[in-house]
């Protein structure tokens, strides 16, 4: 190789590239790609940016390299193929082949010039990141974090790309379809392959985890450079295998071989990182498995209980130093032969003992369990000292959680990946939680063999931790300095004992007895700004808030303090209904994200300003006070109280790639501080139903006024729904086996399976007097474990219901009952002088299954909450009357009547858990005509005749089998090929993007005897249709009626009111022919629409609905029709 | 500097035989390379050039090997294939200082003087900033030139110059290459253009069918062409039957018929006077007459007649 021959053809090939049109066009395209993508998600232009995506420092660089990096490499695909061509068909190739120069030289020249052109083109465009990262947006700026992306994600990937175009080039000898191949590759890459083996053949590193925590820096460096080496070797090897299949005569003919070899050595040793990579997860994966192995073995044992802990800590960089003297108690019947503990894997004990004094007590280790060799009698006490140090091995962590969801490195529909860690001990932070296992524990903390059927000791914990460094030290209890020790005392036992370590600086406020910290690293104080006229008004917003959650929730907060403290945004968990609480949040302490980045309304500043422009639009003021005051409210209720949080789907840069959701779906909020009220308070051990634990829990956090009339508008179908839909047909006992389901659905079916019981009750109780039960139940039993046969001796005694005669029952059902409802009636009465409001209806259960009807009578003020997304919490306006329940017994005809103070104007009716979709009703009640002087209340016989069918009034609806579609398009999108999961069978119905082919929805708008749905699409040609059919057994006149589920709501803001005027087209096939009639659907929404009188002999009638629309924007809808008898007479 | 070619032969992988065992040695000056389209020429250069190998035999360039030592072989080389065009988007200077940094001419500074000398050398100086792509045929092929010429190469090799060109460019190129020649360098013109040799070299060699038919001097080959070349005053008729048998070299319409100038052995039946050949007509007289093939078919031809009549 000779660097003047290299550096003369790299020369010219940088003035041939950037003088080339191809590479213009593609340059410019790409950064004006770049930089619509930075100004849209990332710079404060607009308020529309992600404040995750801006939050952290190497945010913006990163985004900036991830999107350059794709779009190099297909540049690079296509001008690699150019240069090839040329090269080959031209003779002035040849005068330059014939130069003194080897092979070598020439194709790294051409290398090295493409290479410099496009680092070149990635500065510019890393300029224009910087430009908008100083002058345009909320994210600090790190120029480490722009040089690294350059070297380390850019780099390898564009030699990688050059390489295997080169190479692909060479061999398949053909422009159109190396491109073919290399762009198929890149797709494939993108959408497919990244995901695969851990990211390995991720060459753009989309699925690495790359982004730095200002504290503890890059997530995952070693592997991720392995990553990155082994592409980049990969990319050299295939250039030197170019340079050997080169179509020139070699400089030196003997040297090809030697070519080759370096070839072979470099791919070879790119493979090799690569598998290395593999390998060190495939580690991983194996540390996991044996972990597991262990627990599994441990589970079928009864083990001791850890009732006081005292732990002594030191640090030394990466290691712990720790004395633990540990009380463990016999609290079963059976003496245990041996007592085990669960300790970190990589903690090495070094002495366990009696106490200090005493002779070294034999023990096993068996990786994460410590076998002590030592027997406890029932009720003997046994006093422990385990001496350990070590590094603390984080592969012991989230057992539990299936290999696809561990190692995902997704969050939400960010690009950007955090990585994932779940402890830290260095010198600048270190953060351990009870999962790390960084003290000893005597209860398995995870059960693999059955999730739910773990224990939780409540546990005295003192720490003390000697010469602490990193400075400040945060853990549960009363800290005390003593000497260089800073110990932590507790008041009350607790579920769990965690250990923060950092730089911190701390903000506080005492809220009566209890202090609220907020402790965030330094120079991460990002929100204090937004705040400034809070400072005397904070503690009544807080007490204010907390005192709302209190009542809503029905606890007191237990704890004296609550800490709210930073982490770095590579510290993860996972929202796990069997443990009821993320490790997120500990006792007393609150782990939140580096610099909110991921939680909901976690830019103040963003927050701001978009309240301000909502009021702006409705053309109000708003003082600064108010202003800050709706923020953190809004911040308190949707990132810490919330149950659910909305995360987004797919990809922010690419949102409608491959799919056509909403981009966004519900998740369980990790940050939901209700554990620290419930979870960590109580524990309820039940043998032989261990999920009662967690199901009481869900129980009692179930605010009474759930869902606001807003939750009803929804269409398609929930994570509650999918529940209900899942019990159809599996039992409870099932759903808690099945991996496959999703925790967000299987804790809405924790939510129906809990309403549904505590409903049941109701139906025999009134609600306070269970409620009152409870709470003095907890109350008195806070920071214990409970027997759950304790809890129901109690529940007999209070309120005679065994709770064994309903649970088995409960537990393994696997059908669900279903309802329909007739008859709904309002009629004025006067009870005492007072006028009040009789709701009556009928209903009928026509399965061999019991269910419960939840019938709420909704009045006054149109009901509901108005608090919208933002203030559900607070602003909770509702002049919702007392739920009341109802068991309706199998095959059963009922009427219920309810009894309403105010004038009532809507009917919820909850299904709980029965096939009907949606499982909340709203019913509109009809006008008020009557008058009656029958006030009783309750449930009575039904009149069987209102679910009879009547000949004389038909109606047909979508779920009927006299409906159906007819779809001139029956082709399969590239959508419906690649979506392999299968499918929610109602959607959510998209306003915006509406389906081109029918697709069902559900909704109260939809008419339905128990399934509301009905079929929705984008107006067409006429060339789709539904069809109703019913058989007429009574020839005569008919009126025909069109139901009308709703309009498009785009309609509405258009034209400053002007709604859009939309109609749909029916056939009405009839005794004396076809007619088409037109029905406006704009106007009178969820009703009948009369659209004429038609004869029809006996037989088969028939009306057709086609997609042509009045204006080409509207969509339509296909529900129900009804045929009303009228007369004989023609 | 001395080119010995020994055993030289290729043959396709299709089995075509482009050379066939050609033995040749080329010293110092202009050499000419003759032949007809297909007769191995450019086979010949490429694989003198390097651009592709043999299947036997081999070049010597003084001591240097094609097979084995083609880095110092490719330092005496300068070359102008005969399709020649030019990378999109380079100027004139640029294309130039290209070949030179190839050549292994090295500073930005010697290469500019080197590049500038060349440029006045072929009178491109003046358009040295222009797009090369934008350069009349002429100046393009000087430019062709021009970068074979860089680095002072001690072999060239140029393969048919001059197709295409007006006479006057024509003329100015073999200038160049002449004032070159000087410099005991190799100059290998391949051409079928037999006007280019005459005027410029002093020894050339013919292929046909892959392989060497002749080498010697332009006066050597002329020489085998001594009364065989004749000049008949023909009329139109007579001018078909002639036609058919001999080449004819060209046709002067004239009163009553036309002069022509035809090669043969002998000429009878008809009035014509011999005249002196030049290499234009030796070469005709050597394609047609000397080499067997064309003999073969001759003698088919009259065997064929006999048998018809």
């Amino acid at each position: 190789m000779t660097f003047h021959n290299i550096f003369s053809v790299s020369r010219y090939e940088v003035k041939l590239l950037r003088r080339s049109w191809l590479f213009r066009i593609f340059a410019v395209l790409a950064l004006v790609v770049l930089t619509t993508m930075h100004l849209g998600t990332q710079s404060n232009l607009n308020n529309q940016y992600q404040w995750g995506m801006v939050a952290l420092s190497a945010s913006i660089p990163f985004v900036n390299i991830y999107i350059f990096n794709i779009a190099q490499s297909i540049i690079a695909i296509f001008l690699a193929g150019d240069f090839m061509k040329r090269d080959k068909k031209l003779d002035t190739a040849e005068v330059t082949y014939v130069r003194p120069m080897s092979n070598t030289d020439y194709i790294a020249g051409k290398t090295w010039g493409v290479v410099r052109v496009f680092v070149s083109l990635n500065l510019v465009a890393l300029a224009i990141a910087a430009f908008i990262n100083v002058f345009a947006s909320e994210s600090a700026v790190n120029p480490w974090a722009y040089a690294f992306y350059l070297v380390t994600l850019s780099i390898p990937s564009l030699v990688f790309v050059l390489g295997v175009s080169f190479l692909i080039m060479n061999l398949v000898k053909n422009q159109a379809i190396t491109l073919i191949l290399l762009l198929g590759y890149i797709m494939v890459t993108l959408i497919y392959l990244c995901d695969q083996a851990r990211g390995a053949f991720d060459f753009f590193a989309v699925s690495l985890p790359n982004l730095f925590s200002d504290v503890t820096g890059h997530p995952d460096l070693i592997r991720y450079l392995t990553q990155r080496v082994s592409f980049f070797l990969a990319g050299t090897g295939m250039l030197a295998f170019t340079v050997v299949l080169m179509k020139r005569l070699p400089q030196h003919p003997r040297r090809q071989a030697a070519l080759a070899t370096v070839g072979g050595v470099l791919l070879g040793a790119g493979i090799l990182a690569g598998a290395a990579y593999v390998m060190d997860y495939r580690q991983t994966d194996n540390a996991r498995a044996r972990y597991t192995e262990i627990y599994r073995h441990h589970a079928v044992r009864d083990g001791a209980t850890l009732t006081d802990a005292h732990v002594q800590l030191q640090q030394d960089a990466a290691r712990i130093n720790v004395q633990a003297h540990l009380s463990l108690a016999n609290q079963g019947e059976r003496e245990l032969p041996e007592i085990v503990l669960y300790l970190n894997p990589s903690l090495k004990v070094t002495r366990l003992a009696g106490t200090p004094a005493s002779d070294a007590i034999p023990f096993r280790r068996d990786d994460q369990a410590i076998i002590v060799e030592r027997t406890l009698r029932p009720r003997e006490r046994v006093e422990l000292l385990v001496e350990y140090n070590g590094t603390v091995d984080e592969n012991i962590c989230y057992l539990d959680v299936p290999d696809t969801e561990f190692y995902s490195t997704k969050v939400g529909n960010s690009v950007l990946r955090y990585g994932k860690h779940y402890a830290f001990v260095s010198d600048k932070f270190t953060l351990l939680t009870p999962e790390a296992l960084w003290y000893p524990v005597a209860a398995a903390p995870v059960n693999p063999v059955s999730l739910y059927n773990i224990q939780k000791n409540f546990t005295r914990f003192t720490l003390a931790v000697v010469a602490p460094h990193p400075p400040v030290v945060i853990s549960q209890g009363t800290a005390r300095h003593a000497g260089d020790t800073l110990f932590f005392e507790n008041d009350q036992p607790l579920s769990a004992l965690s250990l923060v370590m950092g730089d911190y600086e701390r903000k506080s406020v005492m809220l009566d007895t209890v202090e609220i910290s907020l402790y965030h690293f330094k120079g991460h104080d990002y929100f204090s700004a937004e705040f400034t006229h809070l400072s005397d008004t904070l503690p009544s917003i807080l007490r204010w808030a907390r005192d709302d959650y209190e009542v809503r929730k029905n606890r007191d907060y237990p704890f004296k303090r609550l800490s709210f403290v930073e982490t770095p945004i590579s510290f993860a968990t996972y929202a796990r209904n069997w443990k009821g609480a993320s490790e997120y949040v500990q006792p007393e302490l609150v782990l939140l994200p580096e610099l909110g980045a991921t939680l909901p309304n976690g830019s103040f500043k963003q927050s701001k300003r978009r309240v301000l422009s909502w009021e702006r639009n409705g053309n109000r003021n708003i003082e600064e006070l108010d202003l800050e005051i709706r923020v953190l409210r809004e911040f308190i209720q949707n990132a810490l109280l919330a149950e659910n949080t909305f995360t987004g789907e797919g990809n922010l840069l690419a949102p409608n790639l491959l799919n056509n959701s909403s981009g966004w779906s519900s998740k369980l909020n990790k940050y939901d501080i209700s554990p620290l009220f419930f979870n960590h308070v109580t524990f309820v051990r039940s043998a032989e139903f261990p999920i009662l634990d967690v199901m009481l829990n869900v129980m009692l956090k179930q605010e009474n006024s759930t869902g606001g009339g807003w939750m009803r508008q929804f269409s398609g179908m929930n994570d509650a729904q999918r529940a209900a839909e899942y019990l159809k047909t599996k039992s409870f006992e099932q759903a808690i086996m099945d991996v496959n389901l999703l925790p967000e659905v299987f804790y809405e079916m924790l939510k129906l399976k809990a309403t549904y019981l505590k409903n049941y009750i109701l139906t025999h109780h009134v609600a306070q007097d269970f409620t009152a039960f409870m709470s003095e139940f907890i109350l008195q039993r806070r920071f214990s474990a409970v027997n759950f046969s304790d809890l129901n001796d109690q529940f007999a005694k209070r309120f005679d219901i065994n709770l064994m005669d309903l649970i088995p029952e409960w537990y393994t059902i696997a059908r669900t009952p279903l309802f329909t409802i007739r008859g709904v009636n309002v009629e004025e009465t006067t009870i005492d002088d007072y006028t009040r409001y009789m709701i009556s209806f009928h209903v009928h259960n026509p399965t061999p299954v019991e269910g419960i009807l939840s019938v709420r009578v909704e009045g006054g003020r149109g009901g509901g909450g108005f608090g919208g997304f933002g203030g559900g919490g607070f602003m909770m306006l509702s002049m919702e009357q007392e739920t009341r329940q109802f068991l309706i017994p199998a095959n059963s005809y009922k009427k219920i009547r309810v009894l309403s103070d105010n004038r009532p104007n809507n009917l919820s009716i909850g299904t709980n858990i029965a096939q009907n979709l949606p499982s909340e009703m709203g019913v509109r009640l009809p006008r008020l005509r009557q008058m009656s002087t029958d006030t009783t209340t309750g449930m009575f016989s039904g009149d069987s005749t209102l679910f009879m069918y009547d000949p004389k009034e038909i109606t047909v609806d979508n779920e009927d089998k006299g409906f159906r579609l007819i779809e001139s398009n029956q082709k399969h999108t590239l959508q419906s090929l690649l979506n392999i999961t299968t499918e929610d069978r109602y959607k959510n119905m998209n306003f915006w993007m509406p389906p081109s082919r029918w697709t069902a929805t559900v909704g109260n708008n939809f008419h339905g005897d128990y399934i509301k749905s009905g079929y929705y699409k984008r107006a067409g040609s006429g060339q789709n249709m539904a069809e109703w059919q019913a058989n007429i057994s009574l020839p005569g006149f008919y009126d025909i009626y069109i139901y009308n589920p709703m309009t498009d709501p785009r309609g509405r803001g258009w034209g400053g009111g002007n709604e859009a005027e939309t109609h749909q087209y029916y056939k009405i096939l009839h005794a004396d022919g076809e007619d088409e009639v037109s029905v406006q659907t704009n106007e009178d929404r969820q009703t009948w629409i009369p659209v004429g009188s038609f004869y029809f002999a006996e037989g088969d009638a028939k009306i057709t609905l086609v997609d042509r629309g009045f204006n080409p924007r509207q969509l339509i809808f296909a529900d129900a029709v009804r045929w009303v008898y009228k007369t004989n007479q023609k | 500097m001395h080119i010995r070619i020994e055993h030289l032969s290729k043959i396709y992988p299709g089995g075509k035989k482009a050379l066939d065992n050609v033995n040749l040695e080329i010293e110092p000056g202009m050499f000419g390379l003759l032949g007809p389209n297909g007769a191995g020429k450019t086979t010949l250069m490429r694989i003198m050039t390097l651009l592709q190998s043999g299947s036997s035999g081999t070049i010597f360039y003084d001591n240097y090997d094609i097979a084995k030592d083609r880095k110092e072989i490719r330092s005496l080389l300068g070359y102008l294939p005969q399709d020649f065009r030019f990378f999109e988007k380079l100027k004139t200077w640029e294309f130039l200082d290209y070949g030179a940094g190839l050549a292994g001419i090295r500073g930005k500074q010697r290469r500019g003087e080197v590049v500038d000398e060349m440029l006045q050398k072929v009178g491109l100086f003046e358009v040295r900033d222009r797009w090369a792509n934008r350069l009349s045929g002429g100046m393009k092929r000087r430019l062709g030139i021009a970068q074979a010429l860089i680095g002072q190469p001690k072999v060239i090799i140029v393969d048919e110059p001059t197709t295409g060109l007006d006479p006057e460019e024509r003329i100015r190129f073999r200038n160049i290459l002449s004032e070159v020649s000087d410099k005991d360098a190799i100059i290998i013109l391949s051409t079928h253009i037999v006007g280019d040799i005459s005027s410029t070299c002093k020894k050339l060699a013919l292929l046909n069918r892959g392989e060497l038919k002749f080498e010697g001097s332009p006066d050597e080959m002329i020489a085998l062409a001594h009364g065989k070349v004749w000049e008949i005053f023909v009329t139109d008729l007579e001018y078909e039957e002639i036609k058919e048998k001999y080449p004819i070299i060209s046709t002067i319409p004239a009163d009553g018929g036309m002069e022509i100038q035809v090669v043969a052995e002998s000429v009878e039946g008809y009035s014509c006077k011999a005249i002196a050949p030049n290499l234009e007509h030796a070469y005709v007289y050597y394609m047609d007459f000397l080499l067997k093939d064309k003999l073969n078919m001759q003698a088919d031809a009259i065997r064929e007649t006999a048998l018809a009549q």
